[in-house]
C-alpha cells in the first residue's frame, strides 16, 4: 500500500503544534480538515486513524507549521518531498506568516 | 470532470463520516462466551467485530486495512487452537510494518487471556501488546486499560 498513508491519532497529536491551531485536535475529522486545507488528500476518516496521501513530510508541515529535519526524514519509508512545500500553501492562504 | 478514482474516494469519505465517531474493535477469542462478554462490555464504546480463531483475526485485520478502516483496538486471547494469540500479534505487527505503519502508530492490542504465564506475558509485551489482562475480565479493569492507552476518556 505505497500509495496511501495511515495517520494515527497518536502521531497526529504528536505533530499537532501549529501556533494558529487549538492545543489538541478534537477528533480525526478535525485533523482531516486541517490537512485538506493544505491540499493533502484525505481518503478515509476513522476513530483513531485517517488514510491519506503518502506525504509524511507534508503532513508534518501541515500540522506543525515547521519543516522536518534530516533525522526525521529518514525515520519513515515513504518518499520525502521538497521541504517547505506545504508551508508555502499555508503562507499563500494567509494561514501562516511568511517568516514562520 | 470528476475521475472515477475521485468519485470513489468521495463516496468512501462520505460513508465514513458517521463511522469515524465510533471506535472499531476486533475481539479475537475461540471461546464464544468470552467474545460475547467483551462485546457487551465494549458495545457502548464502539463497533465490535469478532474472530473465532487466530487465522480469522488476521484476515479481519488485513481486510480492515484494505478497506481503509483499520481497527482502533484488538482484544486478543493467547490460548487458541491452530494459531495462538502471540503468533497473531506478531503477524499483525509484521503486516503493519509491511504497510508503513510504525511501532509508534501500531494498533492498540489488549491481551485478554486465561494464560497467566509470566514468560508469555513478557513475550506479548515484547511483541507489542499494550496491556495484559487475565480472565475473568472485569469491565472496569478493561475500560481502565483502554483509558490508559488513550482510546477513551
Amino acid at each position: 500500500m505505497e500509495n496511501i498513508f495511515f495517520l494515527s491519532r497518536k502521531r497526529a497529536c504528536q505533530w499537532w503544534s501549529r501556533p494558529d491551531l487549538e492545543p489538541k485536535p478534537e477528533n480525526m475529522e478535525r485533523v482531516a480538515e486541517v490537512l485538506r486545507r493544505t491540499e493533502i488528500e484525505v481518503y478515509s476518516i476513522n476513530y483513531s486513524w485517517l488514510v491519506c496521501e503518502p506525504r509524511p513530510d507534508g503532513i508534518y508541515e501541515a500540522l506543525s507549521g515547521k519543516t522536518r529535519n534530516k533525522k526525521q526524514e529518514k525515520s519513515h519509508g515513504f518518499k520525502t518531498e521538497e521541504p517547505g512545500q506545504v508551508l508555502e500553501i499555508l503562507v499563500d492562504k494567509g494561514i501562516l506568516m511568511a517568516a514562520t | 470532470m470528476i475521475s472515477t478514482k475521485t468519485a470513489m474516494v468521495n463516496i468512501q469519505v462520505n460513508s465514513n463520516l458517521q463511522a469515524s465517531q465510533k471506535m472499531r474493535v476486533l475481539i479475537a477469542d475461540d471461546d464464544s462466551a468470552s467474545r460475547q462478554l467483551l462485546q457487551v462490555y465494549l458495545g457502548d464504546y464502539g463497533s465490535c467485530s469478532t474472530a473465532a480463531s487466530g487465522y480469522k483475526a488476521i484476515q479481519a485485520f488485513k481486510d480492515a486495512l484494505n478497506q481503509w478502516q483499520p481497527y482502533d483496538l484488538i482484544c486478543l486471547e493467547i490460548i487458541m487452537s491452530e494459531m495462538d494469540g502471540l503468533q497473531v500479534l506478531k503477524e499483525i505487527r509484521r503486516i503493519e510494518k509491511e504497510n508503513g505503519i510504525s511501532k509508534f502508530d501500531s494498533v492498540k492490542v489488549i491481551i485478554t487471556t486465561i494464560n497467566n504465564d509470566q514468560k508469555d506475558a513478557k513475550e506479548a509485551f515484547n511483541a507489542g501488546c499494550h496491556a495484559y489482562l487475565i480472565k475473568p475480565i472485569l469491565r472496569e479493569k478493561l475500560l481502565e486499560e483502554i483509558r490508559k492507552i488513550g482510546l477513551i476518556e
